[in-house]
């Protein structure tokens, strides 16, 4: 017991005196039961309980209702008052490289989501995942808790995974190992859309541009030769690459496809039926994915909508088309959730809340990034929503989470640990404030 | 028969040449009859004169008379013109290369490469190095004074024969290579050998705002180009004043002498004609600009600028839109000037500007009579389109006593034609130069379309010849069956025609007699048959590009300003507006006031107060619910800007961002529609010191000098870290180098101040021997920082570099202005506020790179309450329409108050700006610059209903939607048109006569 104290100590200080910043302490399992009371529960499947309370224990949720209506006798909880706060399920980050990219740009050694050639599908991004990025516990406190890390390139990238944002190493991370095959398919065309605005350079790479009768090609034997190769049960050669691709034809990974031309998109999900994919999503779906909006309800595909906050593709685009495809996909029918480009990536949030006054209500642009992003990336039995069964991945805001001017994340819980919501900005910030202050 | 037509030409070259020589003979002369009678033709003089019955003698390649029933000498070749006409041959002004041997790039020709990874440039990698030292020339490649062209002509027979072909007798070639490419010539199309085609030398001195190839990376973007231009001007100027013994500059010497000539200047687009005209304006000269085809886009800025102007043909081919979704990435723009493009010139010559026409800039050659002709169609005058290919080019160039018109002495270059050369169906037949015909079409070749009983042996067949004049096409019919596998083949007098019928092989060969044809045919077995084809009438079978050229014009779509989408038919106006009831956010000290009415009159705010009462014509707008704040001002930006870096050296104040704004990028109305009513556009941040930036009011729709703020400070841009460093082969590598070449610059600009100061005051009697200083924009511009007209603008990211920089303006008498994106500010903000420095920062970007490791989204919040005047930027076009929403993230990370929070996008900008007393905050007086929000401005949720800019309102929420239905049927207007047309051909032989 003393030992336990003496190292708390130790780690609390170590918090405070470091001179280099770091994450902080990963947040141990769930001991006691805990009853969050007084707060506005948003379910996360469109509903709100005024005044509700949410009862979770060993990381489950036991119990969600209006707070008159639960009647767990509280002995033995922790009981915390949220009375006047909001209450959401944890915010899901799909299509990201948090963990593979610690650096943007300049610094080459510091991303690991890109794998040399075109055919990478048993890449695995799991096991390059850093569960100590600094960038991590930044976005953790603004409600983000769950994170689909991809591999990046062209045609068969990799293999992504989802992962819990609050880990020792990426075993304990993992959430949904291996969920996905990622695929980026051919361009036809060379056109990049807008006229350069300005910032960067204007010498667009049009890589891919005239050789995309040999990539499809190239995809085409590559997808064969695995349904050849899975049909055998025990293969005398193993190959890696086949190997990974098997489960998209018995329905245990889904192939998220990227595409951001109209023929381009009916292509690669037609590609996808030949061959048998069982689970198809498209990734980064822009107004060229609008243009194919029946297709895509015809063949029951979801779609991970580009970034919000991106200017339209072209000179006639509705001045604010980013900001309403949300909605207007959302009124087709169509399963939608968010992406966010960006890397200050705890914005998330935000670019749902952008939604809410082109067309979407507030709990729907609420599950753009929770329960609509969980049935995408198969996570949808265990977490997207509060309900009774699933894992308790809860955030406490003190408002609105989708409103930037009234985020302000109090309590995160995955799987009911109690999350430390420091970070490194918040260090930074605790360190210059003592240094203008000791001046006084 | 075209490759009989080339091979007849090559014999004409050979053999004929009418043209002076003076080498020795070799061999045995072939000195041909020089002397051509023109008989009884209709002659176009020049552009506003036509004889008819008219005679022409030509003699030793010049007009030796012209009049009615001339009497030839002895010897002359007649042609008899019987109902033909001829005019005077078509002058280029404009043949780029032609007679130049291409040379091979010197210089990768892509600048940005040294800068990119070599993922980007495809391997590639380039190196930015000093070129050889250049011979006693001007220091910069791309300034090409001193090259003359008769040094390097060679008249290519290949290129002579697209122009004849085209109708032109004469060209003015240069080399188009480089910014100043030196002096052109005028030059016959003719064959002969260079002596006897050039016709006059240095008939102009030519110039471009492209690079092209160079040697030196400099200038590597348009403004790094204009500023070349213009510092060639001064140092001529300063050449001029040296005493002799002192400099010897080739460049500079040509540059001045070529003064005198024509100033011929390429541009690629309407925008750059006002830039080059900028740059003559500033040195009194007045540019003769060849011009991109846009011009109808900006006719009255053009107008007003007043150049004469030198115009391309080169409509462009009509989009590819048969798969819907294909044409989804057709843009607006494209769709316009489709449309509109083959009206350009009806408009120019409608708005009375001088132009001459030329065939530059077309993909083919050939294809210059058919676009000329459907310029004609869509409107202008012939005898405009005339002008500006004779008249117009012969005086542009001081040449119009020698070629241009059909006179005494003259040269005689002249076409020989069926008729009005500019209806779609008339046949040029042979185009005269320097007294030398050159034939295309036979002037002797019937035309022998129509239909025929044509009798074989004793079977009776239905013949119709169709198609072109010169290469006529056959049907054959019997008992209303037709013949398979029939050919018609037409060698001038004789023809042959074959088919298959029952099995047996028709060969059938003839000649014209007269309407009919006839002769003699072989059959399988060898027994021979006589033939003849009875002329019955002219109906031939429709021809599909018979029909293409008889489709009406469509009914052309409006020109709308700026020529994007959402751009207008008519420029929004100033109104007087009452806001009444609306939450006001003044960003003074009054903060936000409630159920406040707002009054704008003649672009100002003239009103703050409760229950106002207006007169009449003032638009009163229920404000209740809703939010009015000052307009967002985006601190920096780079929308608006054709270019971004002059990368091509390291030091590059001398660049203004003022010389390229681009009035028509679509950020200007996306801003607006994010409620952004003025902006910062810089220069990027890959030089030390990159450039002068300008400030613009989102007035869309205006010109680029109309959308600058009036009476702006200047900004130089300032720039530390990676991005200066970034290229392995230009200093400065380290941020050690970085303070060095910076610290260099401004020692420099103070030795060069010294320098002008002591010249100043210096007697004009002891100027006499003295060298002046030189005029150099570079050190110009860090002068205007040291005199405090202009102010530091420094792209900043690690503290360490942010306490170099001000230290190192301090060394020199300055301030920083204001320490842009400064990640690290909150390291150092009580350096900050004891420098008096402002911070211009983002809001929440970081990570992106490694020197924003410990960039945070406290920063501005930490500046803030250290008491740093600080303000939140975009630096981006997508975020700049949300800086609402950035300014609000301060309320979350760091606490700021939310009237606190609003100024960091409105009243401290402008303040940073130097325009504190004019704009950014509800203020009487102040410029009514307003955004109207749905909602509490500071949310996510709000949009911006209503922005207005000076009192006129350029976005509205409802007004945007009408725009965007407009813009769609337009573009499916456009679209339906462009179907209905058949694919486009270009024809090498223009359509021909029925007789």
């Amino acid at each position: 017991m003393n030992n336990k104290i003496y190292i708390s100590v130790i780690l609390i200080l170590a918090c405070i005196f470091q001179v280099r910043s770091q994450s902080p302490v990963v947040a141990p399992a769930q001991k006691k039961p805990v009853m969050l009371v007084g707060g506005t529960i948003h379910t996360g499947t469109g509903d709100v309980i005024e005044n509700g309370t949410i009862v979770f224990t060993e990381g489950k949720i036991t119990a969600v209702g209006k707070t008159s209506d639960i009647k767990t006798d509280k002995t033995g909880y922790e009981v915390i008052d949220v009375t006047g706060k909001q209450i959401y399920p944890g915010l899901i980050f799909p299509n990201t490289s948090i963990g593979l990219v610690e650096i943007g740009s300049g610094v080459e050694v510091a991303t690991d989501n890109r794998e040399i050639g075109d055919l990478n599908p048993n890449v695995r991004a799991i096991v390059a995942y850093n569960t100590d990025s600094h960038v991590i516990p930044v976005i953790r406190s603004n409600g983000i808790l769950f994170a689909q890390i991809v591999p990046t390139g062209t045609l068969l990238p990799g293999t992504s995974s989802v992962v819990q944002l609050d880990a020792w190493n990426w075993e304990d991370a993992a959430y949904k190992i291996d969920n996905g095959i990622q695929l980026g398919w051919p361009r036809k065309s060379s056109f990049g859309g807008r006229r350069g605005g300005g910032g960067d350079f204007t010498m667009a790479a049009t890589a891919g541009t005239g050789t995309y009768d040999k990539n499809v090609e190239s995809l085409e034997k590559i997808f064969s030769d695995a349904i050849a190769y899975a049909a055998v049960d025990k293969p005398e050669e193993v190959n890696l690459r086949l190997e990974s691709l098997k489960g998209l034809f018995d329905g245990t990974k889904t192939l998220f496809i990227s595409s951001t031309e109209p023929k381009g998109i009916i292509a690669a999900i037609s590609f996808g039926k030949r061959y048998g994919v069982k689970k198809m999503v498209l990734v980064g779906a822009d107004e060229s994915a609008w243009a194919v909006k029946d297709f895509l309800k015809e063949n029951n595909i979801p779609v991970l909508l580009s970034d919000p906050l991106s200017v339209p593709k072209y000179d006639y685009s509705d001045t604010r088309l980013p900001f309403k495809l949300a909605a207007m996909f959302k009124k087709e029918g169509i399963l939608v959730g968010l992406t966010y480009s960006k890397q200050a990536y705890g914005n998330l949030p935000f670019a749902a809340g952008q939604t809410v006054s082109y067309g979407l209500s507030k709990e729907e642009a609420l599950q753009t990034v929770t329960l609509n992003s969980a049935k995408i990336l198969g996570i949808d039995d265990k977490t997207g929503s509060l309900e009774v069964g699933k894992d308790a991945n809860i955030v406490v805001s003190t408002g609105d989470i989708l409103d930037m001017a009234t985020n302000n994340i109090e309590y995160a819980f995955i799987t009911g640990r109690n999350i430390n919501l420091d970070n490194k900005h918040k260090q930074l910030y605790r360190r210059f404030q003592a240094k203008y202050e000791n001046a006084k | 028969m075209r490759k009989t037509l080339c091979f007849i030409l090559l014999l004409f070259s050979i053999q004929i040449h009418a043209q002076q020589d003076n080498a020795p003979v070799v061999g045995v002369s072939d000195k041909r009859v020089d002397v051509y009678g023109l008989k009884n033709a209709r002659v176009v003089v020049d552009y506003q004169t036509t004889l008819e019955n008219t005679d022409i003698l030509i003699s030793n390649g010049r007009i030796e008379s012209i009049g009615s029933n001339l009497s030839f000498p002895k010897g002359t070749i007649i042609y008899d013109l019987t109902g033909k006409t001829v005019y005077p041959s078509f002058i280029d002004v404009y043949a780029g290369n032609y007679g130049i041997k291409t040379q091979t790039p010197t210089a990768d020709l892509n600048p940005y490469a040294a800068f990119m990874n070599p993922a980007q440039t495809g391997g590639r990698s380039a190196a930015i190095s000093t070129p050889e030292p250049r011979i006693a020339d001007y220091w910069n490649d791309g300034i090409n004074a001193s090259f003359d062209i008769s040094s390097e002509f060679i008249p290519d027979t290949k290129v002579a024969a697209e122009y004849r072909q085209a109708g032109f007798g004469a060209v003015v070639a240069f080399k188009a290579d480089g910014i100043a490419r030196g002096t052109s010539a005028l030059v016959s199309t003719g064959d002969g050998k260079a002596n006897s085609v050039i016709l006059k030398n240095k008939t102009s001195a030519n110039y471009s705002i492209s690079r092209s190839r160079s040697a030196d990376l400099y200038p590597a973007a348009q403004f790094g180009i204009i500023a070349l231009l213009r510092q060639v001007n001064y140092d001529a100027q300063w050449y001029k004043q040296l005493p002799p013994g002192y400099f010897h500059d080739d460049g500079l010497e040509a540059y001045t002498a070529n003064l005198t000539l024509p100033q011929i200047f390429e541009v690629t687009n309407k925008l750059e004609i006002m830039r080059a005209d900028k740059i003559g304006k500033e040195f009194g000269i007045n540019y003769i600009i060849k011009g991109g085809g846009d011009e109808y886009q900006a006719l009255n800025d053009i107008k007003k600028a007043g150049n004469k102007l030198i115009i391309p043909l080169n409509f462009p081919e009509a989009p590819d839109v048969k798969d819907p979704y294909d044409a989804a990435s057709v843009l607006y723009t494209t769709l316009k000037h489709y449309e509109l493009a083959p009206s350009n010139l009806s408009r120019v010559s409608g708005a009375g500007l001088t132009f001459a026409i030329t065939s530059s800039d077309l993909k083919q050659r050939s294809s210059f009579l058919a676009n000329l002709r459907k310029a004609v169609k869509y409107g202008l005058p012939e005898a405009e389109a005339l002008k500006a290919l004779t008249y117009t080019p012969s005086s542009m160039i001081g040449a119009s006593d020698l070629v241009g018109a059909i006179k005494k002495n003259m040269i005689a270059n002249l076409l020989i034609t069926s008729g009005n050369i500019f209806s779609e169906d008339c046949i040029v037949y042979e185009n005269f130069v320097q007294g030398v015909p050159y034939r295309f079409i036979d002037l002797r070749i019937k035309d022998l379309r129509g239909t025929y009983n044509l009798k074989v042996d004793t079977t009776r067949y239905k013949m119709i010849l169709s198609g072109t004049f010169d290469k006529p096409t056959i049907k054959l019919t019997i008992d209303s069956t037709e013949v398979r596998g029939a050919t018609f083949i037409l060698d001038k007098d004789l023809v042959s025609i074959s088919f298959d019928r029952s099995r047996q092989k028709f060969r059938l060969s003839g000649y014209v007699n007269a309407k009919d044809i006839e002769g003699r045919g072989q059959l399988d077995n060898g027994k021979w048959v006589t033939w003849k084809a009875t002329y019955t009438s002219n109906a031939t079978e429709p021809d599909s590009r018979q029909r293409r050229s008889t489709l009406p014009i469509p009914e052309l779509g409006k020109v709308v300003y700026p020529f994007t989408a959402y751009g207008w038919t008519e420029l929004p106006k100033q109104e007087d507006v009452l806001f009444k009831n609306a939450t006001v956010w003044t960003s003074e000290k009054e903060g936000k006031l409630l159920n406040t009415d707002v009054l704008v009159q003649k672009g100002k705010i003239s009103k703050i107060g409760k229950n106002l009462t207006t007169a009449d014509g003032i638009r009163i707008i229920d404000a209740t619910g809703m939010h009015l704040t000052p307009g967002i001002i985006d601190e920096h930006s780079h929308i608006a800007m054709d270019g971004s870096n002059e990368m091509g050296q390291a030091i590059t104040s001398e660049v203004r961002v003022g010389d390229i704004v681009d009035p028509e990028d679509q950020s200007i109305y996306r801003q607006l529609a994010g409620g952004v009513t003025l902006s910062h556009i810089l220069h990027g941040s890959a030089n030390p010191i990159g450039g002068q930036s300008i400030l613009i009011k989102q007035r869309w729709g205006h010109n680029a000098e109309e959308l600058k703020v009036e009476n702006q400070v200047g900004f130089l841009k300032h720039a530390l870290g990676e991005n200066v460093k970034r290229s392995t082969s230009r200093y400065p590598n380290t941020r050690m180098g970085t303070e060095q070449i910076i610290r260099d610059a401004y020692q420099r600009a103070v030795d060069y101040n010294n320098q002008w100061k002591a010249w100043n005051v210096m007697k004009p009697a002891d100027r006499i021997g003295k060298i002046p200083p030189r005029r150099d924009l570079e050190l110009d511009a860090i002068v205007d920082v040291l005199e405090k007209r202009s102010f530091i603008e420094c792209h900043t990211y690690v503290q360490s570099e942010g306490t170099m920089i001000m230290n190192l303006a301090k060394d020199f008498g300055v301030k920083v202005n204001s320490l842009i994106h400064f990640n690290e500010g909150y390291k150092i903000a009580d350096q900050i506020v004891e420098h008096g420095a402002a911070a211009s920062v983002f809001s929440d970007w970081w990570d992106y790179k490694y020197e924003v490791y410990e960039g945070i989204a406290y920063n501005a919040a930490m500046l803030i309450n250290q008491g740093v005047l600080t303000c939140i930027h975009s630096d981006d076009a997508e975020m700049g329409r949300r800086l609402n929403q950035e300014a609000a993230k301060t309320m979350k990370y760091g606490g700021i108050s939310e009237t606190e929070a609003l100024k960091l996008v409105t009243i401290n900008p402008a303040i940073m700006l130097h325009l504190g007393d004019r704009t950014g905050s509800i203020k009487v007086g102040k410029d009514a610059d307003l955004v109207l929000w749905t909602d509490y401005p500071l949310s996510i949720y709000a949009r911006a209903s209503k922005t207005m800019v000076d009192g006129t309102f350029y976005f509205d929420e409802k007004l945007d939607a009408t725009m965007k239905e407009q813009i769609d049927s337009e573009r499916n207007r456009i679209i339906a048109n462009i179907l209905r047309e058949a694919p486009v051909t270009s024809s090498t032989i223009p359509n021909f006569p029925r007789r």
